[in-house]
């Protein structure tokens, strides 16, 4: 009997060894299955195998997270030891909470000194992100977050800087480089540097020149952590130079960044066909919200005064908006109380609206990449999603063809009949 | 290692989980599990016999301990809340409207919906459902899955989300009892059946994304069943499906051969009970995988048929065909020229109709001939053998055909 239980033992552990073999005979291995897109790590550890602090597990379980995404997987248990970190995955995937979650386990509040500083291009983003860093700190009460962003009279944020500095600042470059310049903004302590969607602020020399002025000013040791849906292969190394060594992280990659649970089609028409054409598809399709995306200020004032006038409801938000009205137009098309959004570029990025299933591209983006952000707000978060694009010109085209190619995705013309089950929550 | 095999084959008698277990019953019934576990005393808590890393963790997890006094009050499937809400932005699914109206719905159709950037800093009580509630609802749910009215794509997005939103809840309130475990189990089998299902349309682009999805919420959801089954651990008690589940866990990784692995199974391994890591079904699960990893085709397939559960089967079945196609290339560039081989005793090696087995030939590249007597043959050594494209058809698997419904 003794010998049997040795045996078995022993024969255990080398069936363990045995199924860890990297070296298969190499006609015993199997081809991947063609056409599979993206790939699910098979995890079976939680957030509590990251060793979090109890606190943030509570704000964790709080939030309903039940378990780590893929990029959270990936990320957070380097992000946590203080490793800089590049990390391109598409929107939904819980890039925010990567970055949230490893400065609050790191953050060491010290009253009057700023510890981490998260920038990005939008004021809406700013606020949402800082929302977040709300949320999850709710048992830590001594780290205290704060927004900061142009439209608002600077003084207000002087004030809030002399009375009450925060542990983590939030803002959009202009904003915060001019406060740092004043010295009312001190940098000197800062431990972790964020830059959500980064590529979108490197790319623009006026806001890279901020980013690189302010980055300056903080010390160089510190965590640096960059993050967008979309790392061209030209950004990348213009975002390593901020950064040591960093972990690069590329979910989908191979996959090429496909829009799980995303149905996209395009329309060809002329120009002067498009309004009524957009009556015609809000018309006939059944959504909860609707984003349309146009190309400038003025067609955004125009196509919503239009859209009221038809009696749909319609707001619009754009960058001649004062930021309060900004704010409170985006709140209230959050809680529902308008159903569709006209609005430019200006929201195309992070922005978190679950309810919205319908992206229409009334004016087609510049770049693929636009067009990726754009139609993400749509089909977040492994939902489902229905993006249209108005295309009405060769360069219109042209684009369309650089989104096939780039997303491995095969957009095809609107079929006269939508079957709603492909992009409503049934 | 046969012999060691037989060995160990008389030890593992005691196992309670029969073959037939898992045939023509999807889910279980919902009054003999709720009497069952009505009678069940509370779980001891977790042995003391704990390695150190888990010590670690155990620790973590007293320390966390999420605001257990957080119950919800909601006696609906949906919140009224939400609904009223809901109806106002005619964000309704199809199952939820009352007589097909997009703008109106009741308390015995809506079903709460996932909701990614909630809080409880912004939820009252009667926004969550209690257990009772939610066990309610989710045999709800999967009684919509014997419908026949829709197709299954459109019922599995509506279950698929909705027990989405019933894990959330189940995590925010920290529900660890055994009515948690049984409504893990359920939710799993929805999507281990939906595993399958799906794979079977995975030529509709569309379905390919809902099989990505799918497969993203079973990991979690077996993960979170490993959570609870630990929770409630005790020294001497295996849950009566906890085998099976595990076992499921090792086949998925039947599609990780060629991609990253999340984490080694080794290390898996380690954290596994023994009586659940000596198990019937653990047991064949790892013989299946090592057969899959060392190209052992015959072995694959006679465990598969002799073995194979329900759930096992619907995990496995998208990789049964890579292993055919193996087998393929083997007998096509080992075989005798001179000799070719009969398709009949090949469709019986390969547990695959004769006639599903000539179309499979063709796809990988395959030509078939036929003797004077009528009989079809497979040619070895053809230069023509390629892996398909483009994926397969459905194709049966013979021994498994009472699943095919």
């Amino acid at each position: 009997m003794g010998e049997l239980k040795d045996t078995e033992a022993y024969e255990e552990e080398l069936i363990d060894y045995e199924e860890e073999e990297e070296k298969a005979p190499d006609s015993a291995k199997p081809v991947a299955e063609s056409g599979k897109k993206g790939y699910v790590g098979i995890h079976s550890s939680g957030f509590r195998d990251f060793l979090l602090k109890p606190e943030l597990l509570r704000a964790i379980v709080d939030s309903g997270f039940e378990h780590p995404s893929e990029v959270q997987h990936e990320c957070i248990p380097q992000a946590i030891l203080g490793m800089d970190v590049i990390c391109q995955a598409k929107s939904g995937m819980g890039k925010t909470a990567v970055f949230v979650l490893s400065t609050l386990q790191q953050v060491d509040p010290v009253p009057g000194q700023v510890a981490a500083l998260v920038l990005c291009h939008t004021r809406e983003l700013a606020y949402q992100i800082c929302h977040e860093f709300e949320r999850f700190s709710t048992y830590l009460p001594d780290i205290k977050a704060a927004v900061f962003y142009g439209g608002v009279n600077i003084k207000v944020h002087k004030e809030l800087l002399k009375n009450e500095c925060p542990h983590i600042v939030v803002g959009t470059p202009g904003r915060i480089l001019a406060l740092a310049r004043d010295k009312d903004l001190g940098l000197k302590n800062v431990r972790h540097f964020i830059l959500d969607e980064c590529d979108k602020m490197l790319e623009s020399l006026d806001m890279r020149r901020d980013v690189q002025e302010i980055f300056k000013l903080t010390p160089h040791d510190k965590q640096v952590m960059m993050f967008s849906a979309t790392l061209s292969k030209e950004i990348r190394p213009v975002c390593k130079k901020f950064m040591q060594d960093p972990m690069e992280i590329y979910v989908d990659d191979e996959a090429k960044l496909t829009l799980h649970g995303l149905v996209q089609h395009y329309i060809k028409l002329q120009e002067t066909e498009k309004n009524r054409k957009l009556n015609d598809l809000l018309d006939a399709l059944d959504f909860n919200q609707v984003v349309i995306f146009v190309k400038s200020v003025s067609r955004a004032a125009e196509l919503n005064k239009l859209l009221v006038e038809c009696n749909f409801p319609s707001i619009c938000i754009h960058s001649a908006m004062s930021q309060e009205e900004r704010l409170k137009r985006y709140k209230g098309f959050k809680e529902g109380k308008q159903r569709i959004l006209v609005a430019t570029d200006l929201v195309g990025r992070g922005i978190d609206i679950e309810r919205v299933n319908i992206v229409i591209n009334y004016d087609m983006p510049d770049s693929a990449d636009t067009y990726l952000h754009r139609v993400g707000r749509a089909g977040r978060f492994g939902t489902k999603g229905l993006a249209i694009t108005f295309v009405s010109s060769t360069a219109d085209s042209e684009v369309l063809n650089q989104v096939q190619s780039r997303f491995e995705v095969d957009i095809k013309e609107l079929p006269e009949q939508i079957d709603t089950s492909t992009y409503m929550p049934n | 290692m046969e012999g060691g095999y037989g060995n160990r084959g008389s030890s593992f008698s005691q196992s309670r989980r029969g073959r037939g277990r898992g045939r023509g019953q999807r889910f279980p019934s919902n009054q003999s599990k709720v009497s069952s576990f009505a009678e069940r005393g509370t779980p001891s808590s977790s042995s003391a016999n704990r390695a150190s890393a888990s010590v670690i963790s155990n620790t973590l997890e007293d320390d966390a301990q999420p605001s257990s006094n957080f119950v919800g009050t909601c006696p609906y499937m949906c919140p009224e809340r939400e609904r009223i809400q809901r109806e106002k932005l005619r964000d309704l699914a199809i199952f939820e409207r009352l007589h097909g109206n997009p703008g109106k719905s009741s308390p015995a159709l809506a079903v709460k919906k996932f909701c990614r950037t909630i809080s409880t800093k912004y939820v009252q009580a009667s926004d969550m459902r209690p257990i009772t509630v939610l066990e309610d609802t989710l045999n709800y749910l999967l009684s919509l899955l014997e419908s026949k009215e829709h197709l299954f794509e459109v019922v599995h997005d509506f279950v698929f989300d909705r027990t989405r939103s019933i894990r959330q809840d189940i995590t925010m309130q920290n529900i660890v009892n055994k009515k948690a475990i049984y409504m893990y189990e359920g939710m799993v089998k929805f999507h281990v059946v939906s595993h399958y299902k799906l794979w079977c349309s995975m030529s509709d682009p569309n379905t390919a994304s809902l099989h990505h999805l799918n497969m993203e919420q079973l990991t979690k959801t077996l993960a979170s069943l490993f959570n609870l089954y630990e929770a409630n651990q005790n020294s001497n008690h295996v849950h009566e499906n906890e085998a099976e589940f595990h076992s499921l866990y090792v086949l998925l990784h039947l599609g990780s051969y060629s991609q990253p692995m999340g984490e080694p199974l080794s290390l898996w391994f380690q954290r596994v009970s023994t009586p659940v890591l000596k198990s019937k079904e653990m047991c064949f699960a790892r013989r299946i995988l090592r057969s899959f990893r060392l190209g052992n085709y015959k072995d694959f397939f006679c465990t598969a048929a002799a073995q194979a559960s329900y759930l096992q089967f619907c995990i496995m079945m998208p990789y049964i065909n890579e292993v055919r196609v193996l087998a393929l290339s083997c007998i096509n560039f080992g075989g005798y020229k001179l000799h070719p081989y009969p398709l009949l005793d090949l469709s019986k090696l390969l547990f695959i109709k004769e006639s599903d087995l000539e179309s499979f030939c063709n796809h990988c590249g395959l030509e078939t001939g036929t003797d004077e007597s009528g009989n079809k043959l497979l040619p070895t050594k053809q230069t023509t053998f390629s892996h398909p494209k483009g994926g397969f058809q459905r194709y049966s698997f013979l021994g498994l055909q009472e699943y095919e419904r």
